[in-house]
């Protein structure tokens, strides 16, 4: 291929943020296009650079073709709507019925999030599975803060001359499963990051609020040790905040333009994660409220800093879903 | 601009009406469209392509790579039973429309 319409098509394909196969087919049914086209002008009588400079002008603005195809192809169906929200859904079902206090639905749904992450990353991650893909993340991030937790707890006991809480072997074992999964849930969050960092804040989506209701409610207030009849009091309004995050899923899904997508992220989930705050907590500080709010803001928009830019080769080669027949 | 508008507005269904005749891909629509309309539709890819992927995404065509008899391979986008019974409604449709048009635009005798 001409190297002018391969990097003019590889500039696009770095815009196109879908996924690699999808957009390694649109980036090879344009390339024949303007192969076909050149070779019309050359035919023609035009010069071979004339006619490539010529080829990839009519192809139009970079931007708008790559804005037009993302809003074609990312926008979900209602089957997919349901699909994504059904975790969202199940959480507040969850809530509604009381059942977060019982380890075998909390343990039963997370394995089941895992399982459907699982076999929806082999199907090539369709834009749905996100959501269980964040769920599915959320027990080991808590796994590793209890861990982080339990170290430090066992460090600053240890400091202030005191035995260890727990047996040495178990705190080496901890020392190597913190930066093991820490490693784990990294590659995880690049790998999704790197594909489009908006995906990765649609399933970063949940894990802010979720921590919202453990610091306010369990931490700040203790209301799982002290008074849990007072703690499942809160359980109706939690419940409606995952109702909350599944419509918010489902804007977001039937949103076709980025922008749009990109303030329906920074805007509705720290809305979300600072109401917790407000209706949990039994005194109310508004430094808390602002804190959470900030966090959820800087921890959606931190796939930014993952997603990297590929290079022109990952652009073009990456497998095609739809095969020549 | 005022054309361009009119374009947009019946880009779906000129498409549809060409991939009726027989299976084409872009830049055969491209060119069949101008050469039909004496020039007057000229298609830019930027409007060509996501408006082909929307039709697929709605299941009225569908698309497959083959290869041309030149050997090069392409993609062809086909009509589906969908697509044919949408054609023939928005067919109906535009006849009655411009009908109507015709009617309001021809001077009072």
């Amino acid at each position: 291929m001409n190297t002018d319409i391969h990097a003019y098509l590889g500039n696009m394909g770095r815009h196109l943020r879908l996924e690699p196969g999808r957009r390694s087919e649109i980036l090879r049914e344009l390339s024949t296009h303007v192969e076909e086209r050149v070779r019309e002008l050359r035919e023609s009588g035009i010069p071979s650079a004339e006619a490539t400079e010529s080829a990839i002008r009519e192809l139009g603005d970079l931007s708008q073709v790559s804005r037009e195809m993302y809003s074609v192809h990312s926008t979900g169906s209602w089957s997919e709507v349901l699909l994504a929200t059904t975790p969202h859904l199940l959480l507040a079902a969850v809530f509604a019925l009381h059942l977060w206090t019982r380890m075998f639905w909390v343990v039963a749904l997370a394995v089941f999030a895992g399982l459907v992450a699982v076999l929806a990353w082999r199907r090539g991650n369709p834009k749905w599975s996100y959501p269980w893909l964040g769920y599915a993340l959320a027990a080991p991030a808590v796994t590793w803060l209890l861990a982080l937790a339990s170290l430090a707890y066992g460090a600053w006991q240890s400091v202030q001359g005191g035995s260890l809480p727990l047996g040495l072997p178990l705190y080496l074992g901890i020392a190597v499963y913190i930066p093991f999964s820490l490693w784990v849930m990294m590659r995880i969050a690049r790998r999704v990051a790197r594909q489009d960092w908006l995906l990765a804040s649609l399933a970063a989506l949940p894990l802010p609020f979720l921590g919202s209701w453990l610091f306010f409610l369990q931490w700040r207030q203790g209301l799982l040790i002290a008074n849990p009849t007072r703690a499942l009091a809160a359980d109706a309004d939690t419940a409606l905040m995952f109702v909350a995050l599944a419509v918010t899923t489902a804007l977001f899904l039937k949103i076709g333009r980025r922008e749009w997508r990109i303030l329906l992220v920074i805007v509705a989930a720290p809305v979300l994660a600072a109401l917790g705050g407000i209706t949990y907590q039994a005194d109310p500080q508004s430094l808390p409220i602002i804190v959470v709010t900030f966090l959820t803001v800087a921890f959606l928009l931190s796939p930014l800093l993952l997603g990297s830019h590929d290079s022109l080769e990952e652009v073009w080669y990456a497998p095609s879903s739809e095969q020549p027949v | 601009m005022y054309r361009k508008e009119l374009l947009k507005g019946s880009t779906d269904t000129l498409l549809l009406a060409l991939l009726a005749e027989e299976p084409m891909y872009g830049y055969q629509l491209v060119k069949e469209m101008a050469r039909r309309s004496s020039g007057y539709f000229r298609f830019k890819e930027g409007t060509l392509y996501p408006a082909l992927h929307r039709l697929v995404r709605a299941g009225l065509a569908e698309a497959k790579w083959s290869g041309s008899p030149s050997g090069q391979m392409r993609r062809y986008y086909y009509i589906t039973g969908k697509g044919s019974k949408s054609l023939q409604e928005q067919l109906d449709e535009w006849r009655q429309f411009s009908r109507a048009v015709e009617l309001v635009m021809q001077p009072v005798p």
